[in-house]
């Protein structure tokens, strides 16, 4: 059966555009325009995977709400965030929402198609036993590539889509700097050099949570970063 | 000029009022003057009223009213003392001006007749170019003297002699009267030579003179007489004129202290005198006011005052005895000959029917500024004085006031704009509700506008890309549908080109918002100490596997130089400004990194040989949305690279600098942070 994806956007070209997109990738697609629209339609049954736009019509954290609702409904449905300001990047974080991934919507099609792709494998590994080969193990670091989830020393990172592919980069090779172009291709994503840095900043802080001596991380100035084995 | 020059030059306003005081007290005081003046007329004519009642007492001998004609009246002084008969009239103790003076260029005498208690004595002092002295066969230069006894017979004798020396008088005839005759030895004389002539002092005993006397001077050879007080064609001595003491006992009632009275004739000599000019009595002044008197004595000064003559012994001032005996009563004021004293001067005439036979004149010492005699305007002029003083303190304090106001105002409004025209900080409000209070505070109302409207600015760029990127991404995702539909050749080669189109414009809006993005970054920023010197080597070595195509030259220095900063921060500045380098200089050719520390900053500078900076963009290169690029690279520039720069240099609270290396060298940019410790 097909897998139900539910854009929630206000703006209706971009939701029709992606709506496309997906059905062309043989999604089933529900576009809805406002928060309201959107929850009486997961009332009655909620969709496989949500993207929702930051700001809603009028109300511009709309966004906001509507994830927190649905991730008290369901801790494991796979949501995406939208947003066309970088600084709402730090806001959602900081907000701990949740999310699984947060894209700015200069991202391209192929991308997000790739974000969505990936996030539905995690969900479907996530139901099969875990095979040994499928992780990687960097000291106390061990990440989960068919899960797409991340543990270090035991515990459960929560890691977002883009993030984790940005640890996986880095933890692949340690010792290796890993140049902003290439975290960018890592993670599949078009970012400029200061959301890499919000990002690595942002992962830190995460792994810092768990562990405060946390610091496998290394900035290597005026190139990049690497993975830093104990 | 300056405001507070202004404020003290219209301060000098105020000092109208002392001028109008010193108006006043000069009109105050000529009316004192002229009532005192009254007072003292009053006085000098019931005294000139009383005395033409008693005509005997002003001319005890009645010949002394009829002039004899060519006949002139010798005053007799009164001597205190008893002269030696020796040619000299300088033991007489006569005051000055006692001498009368006869004659003229060539030759002249003066004379004085003195009364002592047993001798009348008369002094000639002649100016005789060539005095020639008798010889056996012809007489010298020669003085005829007649007087008239107490039996009111006149007698003649001659003098002459043959040397300097004791002289005898020779009796003569009155009618024939230089013809030598018998020695009268009872009267003797002393002829003294002098530079210019000869001394005759002649000594007369008291009772041989009478009521007349007169002299008369011969040459040596001459027919008739030179000089003298008699007509020389007919001598006949005048009446000499006497000091009363009975008119001077009839003064004595008229007489206050300080008042001289004196009584003249009808020739101006003096008949009788009561009291003197008495000094004023000394004012009731405070010594601390003394310098304030100096002070009035200055600004009013003596006004028209003059300073009266010396007067001549024996004789009235002759400007008040003439006016007197022309039958004026008035009174002058003038200063006395000495110190800065005045006199008040009245005279009235004695008049009998008429006819003026002499002269009342009174005479009054007083302080020269009446006015301030009078403690009632002495304290209206100290009051003045305070109160013009208080005004222009008072002025001058407004205007150091208001100048400081105005000038921490102006430094303020300086302060709180930078060189380049960027908002620093703002002006302080102020609560004073007058204009400089309302200048400030539209000040900072204007400056708070301005700010608002530069953030707009600066923010504008972040905001627009924001702005733009929704419709973008509807531009963006259409074109990537419009990729999947059935499409001509020519169709997809225009979307293609739309696709790069707006993959360009992407770019182009994330450079936009990369300043806001720093900002946001640097708010959150976390500062620590960072060893410059190790770590501009690490980045050199990073900078060059990331620029293959340039020589990277590092330089730092063998000490550690610490800083506060945020390593994250400073790297972006670094790529910022190594990345900016790498564009302006051609492949193959060097970038330069130096590290440079002083005492209390140290300097990041990175050069390289690109082209020289222009000269209009000087001092804006740091300023957003400033590009000197001229051609258009595959990297979208918008000029905030070096933005960023000045942004994050202005949070470490440093410098960034620009400049052209000499000679073309290329371009260096600087930044200059201080360090965290002072270097020792």
């Amino acid at each position: 059966m097909a897998k139900h994806i539910a854009i929630v956007e206000d703006e209706t070209a971009i939701r029709e555009n992606y709506s496309a997109a997906f059905a062309r990738q043989g999604y089933k697609v529900s576009g809805y325009s406002d928060r309201k629209q959107s929850l009486e339609a997961f009332a009655v049954r909620l969709p496989d995977l949500v993207i929702i736009d930051v700001s809603l019509g009028d109300e511009a954290e709309g966004g906001f709400d509507l994830c927190r609702e649905l991730r008290t409904r369901s801790p494991e449905l796979p949501i995406i965030f939208l947003t066309a300001m970088d600084s709402e990047l730090d806001v959602i974080s900081g907000l701990r929402l949740g999310a699984d991934d947060y894209l700015t919507k200069d991202i391209s099609i192929s991308q997000i198609l790739a974000r969505v792709n990936a996030l539905f494998r995690r969900v479907e590994a996530l139901s099969q036993p875990v095979k040994q080969e499928q992780k990687l193990v960097k000291g106390k670091l061990e990440l989960d590539i068919d899960r797409l989830s991340a543990h270090w020393d035991g515990e459960k990172v929560p890691l977002s889509l883009t993030e984790f592919w940005l640890v996986h980069a880095l933890a692949r090779f340690p010792g290796h700097v890993k140049n902003r172009q290439q975290l960018m291709d890592a993670a599949n994503t078009v970012l400029d050099d200061h959301t890499i840095t919000t990002h690595i900043k942002r992962i830190r802080h995460k792994f810092c949570e768990l562990a405060p001596d946390f610091n496998a991380i290394e900035t290597v100035y005026g190139m990049g970063y690497r993975w830093v084995e104990e | 000029m300056s405001l507070r020059l202004q404020l003290l030059l219209v301060s000098l306003l105020t000092l109208v009022l002392p001028w109008a005081g010193c108006q006043y007290v000069r009109e105050m005081e000529d009316a004192l003057r002229r009532s005192h003046t009254g007072a003292l007329l009053g006085n000098a004519l019931a005294v000139a009223r009383q005395l033409a009642d008693r005509q005997e007492l002003v001319y005890p001998d009645p010949r002394l009213a009829e002039p004899i004609d060519g006949a002139v009246s010798v005053y007799q002084f009164s001597l205190h003392t008893s002269p030696t008969l020796d040619g000299f009239v300088e033991d007489w103790a006569l005051d000055t001006g006692a001498l009368t003076g006869l004659g003229g260029v060539n030759q002249s005498v003066r004379y004085a007749l003195g009364m002592g208690k047993r001798f009348a004595w008369l002094f000639l002092q002649v100016t005789d170019p060539q005095v020639v002295y008798a010889t056996s066969d012809s007489e010298g230069d020669s003085v005829l003297l007649i007087t008239e006894d107490n039996n009111q017979e006149l007698q003649a004798y001659r003098f002459s002699t043959l040397a300097p020396g004791q002289v005898f008088a020779q009796r003569s005839d009155v009618i024939r009267p230089w013809q030598g005759g018998d020695r009268e030895t009872r009267i003797q004389a002393e002829w003294q030579p002098t530079g210019d002539g000869f001394n005759l002092e002649i000594r007369i005993p008291r009772e041989m003179l009478g009521a007349r006397l007169g002299f008369l001077l011969k040459d040596h050879g001459a027919d008739a007489a030179l000089l003298g007080t008699m007509n020389p064609t007919r001598p006949e001595p005048a009446m000499i004129v006497r000091p009363s003491p009975e008119l001077a006992a009839a003064l004595a009632p008229y007489h206050r202290p300080g008042l001289l009275l004196r009584v003249g004739d009808r020739q101006g000599w003096e008949l009788a005198r009561y009291g003197e000019i008495g000094t004023p009595p000394p004012l009731d002044i405070a010594d601390a006011s003394a310098w304030l008197d100096r002070l009035y004595q200055v600004i009013l000064g003596t006004g028209d005052l003059q300073r009266a003559a010396t007067g001549r012994a024996g004789r009235l001032p002759p400007a008040a005895s003439e006016s007197a005996l022309s039958g004026q009563a008035a009174g002058t004021w003038n200063l006395l000959p000495e110190g800065d004293r005045a006199m008040a001067t009245v005279f009235a005439p004695i008049e009998i029917s008429g006819q003026a036979i002499g002269s009342v004149v009174i005479e009054q010492g007083s302080e020269a500024i009446l006015t301030l005699t009078n403690n009632a305007l002495r304290r209206l002029m100290n009051l003045t004085l305070i109160a013009v003083s208080v005004a222009a303190l008072g002025l001058l304090g407004l205007a150091s006031l208001l100048a400081f106001r105005i000038r921490r105002l102006k430094n303020a409004a300086e302060s709180a704009v930078s060189a380049d025209g960027r908002i620093l900080g703002s002006i302080p409000g102020t609560d004073a509700g007058d204009e400089i209070g309302d200048l400030s505070r539209s000040f900072a109302t204007m400056l708070d506008r301005l700010r608002g409207y530069h953030q707009y600015l600066e923010t504008l760029a972040s905001q627009l890309s924001h702005e733009l990127r929704t419709p973008l991404a509807v531009v963006h995702s259409s074109l990537e549908n419009l990729e999947h539909e059935e499409l001509s050749r020519e169709s997809r080669e225009y979307t293609r080109r739309a696709l790069d189109g707006s993959n360009r414009l992407k770019r182009i809006l994330n450079a936009m918002s990369e300043a806001s993005r720093v900002e946001a970054s640097i708010k959150g920023a976390a500062i620590e100490p960072l060893d410059l010197s190790a770590w501009i080597r690490d980045i050199g070595e990073a900078y060059q596997s990331a620029y293959p195509h340039h020589e990277i030259r590092v330089a730092t220095v063998n000490r550690p130089c610490v800083v506060q900063a945020s390593p994250d921060l400073l790297a972006q500045l670094m790529d910022k400004l190594v990345d900016n380098a790498a564009d302006f200089a051609a492949a193959g050719s060097w970038i330069r990194i130096a590290l440079s520390c002083a005492e209390k900053s140290c300097c990041i500078a990175v050069s390289n040989p690109g082209p020289p900076l222009p000269e209009e963009l000087r001092g804006q290169l740091f300023d957003s949305m400033v590009s000197q690029r001229e051609k258009k690279g595959a990297k979208p520039h918008l000029g905030l690279g070096l933005y960023i720069v000045r942004l994050i240099t202005q949070f470490h609270g440093g410098q960034a600098n620009a400049e052209n290396l000499p000679r073309d060298g290329g371009v260096i940019f600087s930044i200059t942070l201080p360090l965290a410790k002072p270097l020792n």
